[in-house]
């Protein structure tokens, strides 16, 4: 058994306060390294950051419970194995992996090996769809998992790891290319260009890009940008979005890794133009493997005079970044989520108005964007604004990166223009055959094949870029549940509808599979998914029953006929 | 002074007003949970949702969702509805979300009669209700000796955590966990260390925090409040007397026609004097027969 001395404890609390500040929004950041050091996070651990931190023990105890990667009640293994359980790993084999995983170690999903060495864990997405099943052990990544392979993966733990035979990342896939990524400029042209404008011209340029933002709501980014700059209060923030919790996205992961300078230069940009001096990247620590990475890049810039004060010899324009790691919570990719995270507590959504752009990251105005965001627009201001508009439809201009898994033969990363229907998208990716294909991944759309003319678009379908193919042979229903499972355990649960709604959508899910549910009841679930979206308080919740009613609506005579054939040929 | 119309009512009001006080403004009873207008809106029981028409650029635009009338702003020109079809249905399936979990103990229960669930329920809920699973339960948990917790019934307002918070400057009660496994509970279960730690009864809109002194004893219905203080607290406190056949049953904060306390009580003339001698009645038109002092009135200090 291993002690915990208050001391020694209340000792390494103080150095990383000295490190993150001694306010609130260094809870998660000083959670995070007690975790690594002691494997869990146990009352005394919370009494003692509680302590140093001046706040009540309650308060952490409620922000530990919160994040799934937190855990107080017993210490987690040495290694803690976490399989994706979203759809696209589902459907590639994930539950013989699971199994094996299980026969290896003797242990079930959610309990520690005995002698110390192993947690076994599901998890959501781990931006790997393509390449799934995905397995992440502690902060390295698996693609393709096997059950063969997890048993080759539990003995390099005992091994430590040394003389692996895996890659100690895996390489995104990316199979198509366009304007956006083939842009043939020089590193930081897109920063050199913006300091040398004013700050109306930086936002005019963009404005003229048609530029909406890549995170899902495409939100114009002029209009953000225009809005936080009219504030005048003295201290505004910027903060990049890199939460990428959507089933079936991996972009993020991609552009962050292999662009990250293009995205740096997009977030000094934004400074520069609403006058921030702070800025943070919130990582999902599912991507923990890249925060040393991210932070040797930073470095190199402040060495570079990138970062830091009077960037590019600019007298006044002060500006630095921090990354911060979330700990396991979907909704934290909502901005007013996380933001509440970003200051350290729990990642609940706020009410809106007022906007981030007014109140953000406490109480100042922030602007909160998308990592391509901020790569579209280091690219614009280095390319022009009409290179940009000259691509994509009237009201949803460029091009889109579109992270595409599920049932076809070369799932990856595709750069599409907007205005791609999904035949075309499907014969590029070599899923002709595909019977349905969801849009937006957990909260967007499943479209069946009589609507696979419509566009990638916003003006038709809009999206953070997921598409999971669905092939002839999947069933509808697991699919639904899948995704209902997913926003039941990543739902915040402040509000009734989104709290008990999706629970209720669940049971009827259950009762469809069992052959027990009346086509009039089946109605009424239809409908209540229709009152969540009016009624819900945030994203999340708005359209957690779209993937349900789409399904409902696209698939009604398969699942009906399951009800029928699961009980017997009689409708209950 | 800008104009709003809310169910056909045209009304003036001040500016920055949310629709919740215009409405109440108008004479429209709009239903509300985790509001109180002690502390900023929270926006998250959702049933006090309304539909919302404004202006925009001279035109009357609906707003695509339903708007939360305590935290919304009004502006001129406004139309709400707090009564058509699509707020109706939404304040249904609200209302049947949370009482879909609710253990519907009303017989046993001490909140019964004054209860915002129960109220609110019979004005707005639906005689049809789908349940087909199991209700989510939680380990008992309490908070000391004096306030009885039922977190089954809770509705998770957070208006308890949110009293602590702010007035009270206690921390001890918290969210913990999230969706379908929030459960708001105190620091190891501790009691809350506050001497004015009663007024969490009070302020609970539900059965989930009762009074453990009186719990079992008697109907709310068949008490008579009497307002009344007591000339030794040394705060004040505006009390509420809850009597019957001479008796003293429990002492509440007084409340506002909303349901809002007026101020805060101590907890010492909550739960430790239900002597009828302790206590000044204020009011001349209690029928009740009581001995009567004549007392100035002390200082309060409203917490
Ligand atoms: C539940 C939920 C999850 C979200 N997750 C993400 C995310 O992972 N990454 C992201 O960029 N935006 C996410 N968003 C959208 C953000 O709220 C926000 O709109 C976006 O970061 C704004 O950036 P943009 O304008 O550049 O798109 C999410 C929204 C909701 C409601
Ligand atoms: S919709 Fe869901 S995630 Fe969003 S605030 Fe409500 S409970 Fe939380």
């Amino acid at each position: 058994m291993q002690v915990i001395y208050r001391q020694k404890v209340l000792q390494e609390i103080e150095e990383l306060m000295a490190i993150y500040g001694d306010d609130r929004s260094s809870l998660l950041p000083i959670l995070h390294a007690m975790q690594d050091r002691y494997q869990y996070i146990p009352d005394r651990i919370i009494q003692t950051v509680a302590h140093a931190l001046k706040i009540h023990p309650a308060e952490v105890e409620a922000v530990v419970s919160f994040y799934s990667f937190f855990e107080t009640r017993e210490k987690l293994g040495k290694y803690v194995i976490r399989l994706c359980q979203t759809i696209s790993c589902d459907m590639k084999g994930k539950h013989n992996v699971a199994r094996q995983l299980q026969n290896e170690l003797g242990i079930k999903f959610g309990e520690t090996t005995r002698d110390g060495m192993f947690t076994l864990r599901y998890t959501n997405c781990l931006g790997l769809c393509d390449q799934g099943p995905a397995m992440l052990v502690n902060e390295r990544l698996f693609a393709h998992a096997t059950p063969d392979k997890a048993q080759r993966i539990i003995e390099e733990c005992k091994r430590d790891f040394i003389r692996s035979e895996f890659p100690w990342t895996v390489p995104s896939i990316l199979r198509k290319t366009g304007p956006l990524l083939n842009n043939g400029t020089k590193l930081n042209v897109g920063l050199k260009t913006a300091l040398k404008k004013k700050s109306k011209d930086i936002i005019e340029v963009l404005r003229k890009s048609g530029l909406k933002g890549r995170g899902g709501a495409g939100f114009p980014t002029a209009f953000k940008w225009q809005l936080a700059t009219d504030d005048k209060s003295e201290q505004k923030y910027v903060v990049c979005n890199a939460d990428e919790g959507e089933p079936g996205t991996f972009k993020d992961r991609f552009l962050l890794y292999e662009h990250t300078d293009v995205i740096l230069d997009g977030i000094t940009i934004g400074a520069y133009a609403i006058g921030a001096n702070q800025g943070f990247i919130y990582l999902r620590t599912e991507y923990r493997y890249m925060l040393e990475y991210l932070e040797a890049a930073l470095e190199k810039r402040r060495q570079e005079g990138l970062l830091g004060k009077g960037i590019l010899c600019k007298k006044g324009f002060d500006f630095d970044i921090q990354i911060r790691l979330g700990a396991g919570a979907y909704v934290c990719g909502e901005e007013t989520a996380l933001i509440e995270s970003l200051e350290g507590e729990r990642g609940e959504p706020r009410n809106r108005p007022p906007f981030p752009v007014d109140t953000g990251f406490f109480g100042r105005p922030t602007i909160v964007n998308n990592v391509e965001t901020f790569a579209a627009v280091a690219l614009i201001l280095a390319k022009g604004a009409k290179w940009f508009a000259d691509h994509g439809t009237d009201k949803s201009r460029g091009t889109k990166l579109f992270s595409i898994s599920g049932d076809c033969e070369r799932p990856g990363i595709y750069e599409f223009a907007f205005g791609t229907t999904i035949n075309e998208l499907l014969k590029e990716v070599g899923a002709e055959d595909a019977k349905a294909v969801q849009i937006g991944g957990a909260s967007g759309l499943c479209i069946s094949r009589n609507d696979f003319d419509r566009k990638l678009s916003f003006e038709d379908l809009s999206s953070g870029g997921s598409v999971i193919i669905f092939g002839p042979e999947c069933n509808m229903l697991d699919v639904a549940r899948n995704f209902c499972d997913f926003f039941i355990e990543e739902s915040c649960g402040q509000c009734t509808p989104c709290r008990i709604g999706n629970m209720k959508i669940r049971e009827g899910i259950t009762l469809l599979e069992k052959g027990k549910c009346s086509s009039s009841y089946l109605k009424e679930l239809v409908k209540l998914s229709d009152t969540m979206h009016l009624a819900c308080k945030c994203g999340l919740g708005q359209s957690s029953g779209n993937a349900f009613t789409t399904i409902m609506g696209g698939f009604r005579e398969e699942i009906l006929g399951q009800v029928l054939s699961a009980s017997g040929g009689k409708v209950s | 002074m800008p104009k709003v119309t809310i169910d056909g009512i045209e009304v003036e009001v001040t500016d920055g007003l949310t629709i919740l006080w215009a409405a109440r403004k108008a004479g429209v009873e709009i239903p509300t949970y985790c509001y109180y207008p002690w502390f900023p809106p929270q926006g998250s029981c959702r049933i006090c949702l309304v539909e919302v028409e404004a202006m925009m650029r001279g035109e009357l635009v609906k707003m695509p969702k339903l708007q939360i009338a305590c935290a919304t702003p009004i502006s001129d020109g406004m139309v709400i509805h707090t009564n058509n079809e699509t707020v109706v249905k939404a304040r249904r399936a609200v209302m049947e979300m949370l009482l879909l979990h609710h253990p519907l103990d009303c017989p046993v229960c001490d909140q019964a009669g004054e209860c915002d669930l129960q109220d609110y329920g019979y004005k707005y809920g639906w005689p049809v209700g789908h349940n087909s699973h199991e209700r989510r339960t939680y380990k008992k948990t309490d908070y000391g000796e004096k306030i009885a917790k039922e977190m089954n019934r809770c509705i998770h307002c957070r208006r308890c955590i949110r009293l602590s918070e702010e007035y009270l400057k206690v921390h001890h009660i918290g969210a913990l966990n999230r969706g379908d496994h929030l459960e708001i509970g105190s620091y190891v279960e501790a009691e809350v260390p506050s001497e004015w730690a009663g007024n969490l009864i009070d302020v609970c809109p539900v059965g989930c925090l009762t009074d453990k002194k009186m719990r079992f004893s008697i109907r709310a219905w068949d008490l008579d409040h009497v307002p009344a203080y007591r000339p030794d607290c040394k705060h004040g406190c505006k009390c509420l007397l809850g009597i019957s056949k001479g008796k003293i049953y429990r002492v509440t904060a007084r409340f506002d026609k909303y349901h809002v306390m007026k101020s805060l009580i101590c907890d010492e003339c909550r739960f430790e004097h239900k002597n009828m001698d302790d206590w000044v009645i204020e009011e001349d038109d209690i029928n009740t027969p009581l001995k009567k002092k004549i007392m100035k009135v002390p200082e309060t200090d409203d917490a």
